[in-house]
């Protein structure tokens, strides 16, 4: 089998780069948080789930044919291996919930509800950046490498301080987090609308 | 030139010419890498011409390595371009020839 050429490589990573050039799958993400954030210690955080799926597909495909695809064009890049992909996710769930119940029975409250509780913001900020690791790893922007960092070592510190409510700590670690995905996606969102004009022309085959 | 060299050489006339044409080799290699593009994806992608890159779109269609789609997203008609299963293997033998040919060249 051939080697892939580095450009066809390149060409790979900028239009993936491409796709996340708007910031608007960071804002849809901190809109998330923001629902994690308020569903958080309630029945209704069960349904953060579907909200998930209609967020971050139909969601942000509505914002994306509305100011993304006008101004840079559309493009779909190939799908993972499903396979891969289920396993890639798998193996991070279990790991991260692994780790856990081992730091936890290392310090003997792996059957203490209350520890698993104040472990939620370490569980949910190791969860998300794995997400926004395998961002990173695809569009190699310094910005998702921040927010895999961000959410790993707020989620960790967020442990620490001793807040009474259950899941006090969880609420709190998804609204900081909301607030730094939707800055850095307005951030970003600015700066595409500013250096990237509508295209009003279509294609011939179009009129 | 050996006689190891003549069949490399000779297979240059084999050469693909609708892919060897460097606009359309060029929007060929962007759409090998996506499941999909639109027009104006390509025509900032490769910085063609609008009705340069509509000529060359149709000779791809015409050759049958690329197949194009009228679609909707949100309510918004797009015309979408996909590489077909011709057109990656016309793509894989082009480079695979073109490398035999300028390793040949030392």
């Amino acid at each position: 089998m051939m080697s892939t050429p580095s450009e066809v490589k390149d060409l790979k990573l900028a239009a993936v780069r491409e796709t996340y050039s708007d910031g608007l799958t960071e804002i849809v993400t901190g809109g998330l948080f923001f629902i994690v954030a308020l569903a958080t210690g309630r029945p209704a955080f069960y349904w953060t789930f579907l909200f998930a799926i209609l967020l971050l597909g139909p969601g942000l495909q509505r914002l994306k044919a509305r100011y993304t695809y006008p101004r840079i064009g559309y493009a779909k890049i190939q799908d993972e291996d499903p396979i891969r992909m289920r396993n890639g996710v798998l193996s991070w769930v279990l790991g991260v919930f692994l780790a856990t119940a081992i730091i936890l029975a290392a310090t003997g409250h792996i059957t203490d509800n209350l520890a698993w509780r104040r472990a939620a913001p370490a569980i949910g900020g190791l969860l998300f950046s794995g997400g926004f690791l395998y961002l990173a790893q695809q569009s190699r922007l310094a910005r998702h490498w921040f927010l895999a960092a961000f959410s790993a070592v707020t989620g960790i510190l967020m442990v620490l301080p001793p807040i009474p409510e259950p899941y006090g700590n969880l609420r709190v670690w998804a609204m900081v987090m909301a607030l730094v995905c939707l800055t850095v996606g307005a951030v970003v969102l600015r700066g595409f609308v500013k250096t990237t004009p509508l295209v009003d022309e279509r294609m011939p085959d179009d009129e | 030139m050996t006689s190891n060299e003549t069949p490399t050489f000779e297979s240059l006339g084999d050469i693909d010419r609708t892919i060897h044409e460097p606009a359309r080799l060029l929007v060929m290699s962007h759409l090998s890498v996506l499941e999909s593009a639109d027009f104006l994806y390509l025509a900032r992608q490769t910085g063609l011409t609008r009705g340069n890159l509509s000529s060359h779109m149709r000779k791809l269609e015409e050759a049958g390595y690329v197949d194009v789609e009228k679609t909707f997203v949100d309510r918004l008609p797009l015309t979408v371009f996909r590489l077909t299963e011709a057109g990656r293997k016309a793509l894989e033998t082009y480079r695979e020839q073109m490398t035999q040919v300028l390793q040949s060249l030392g």
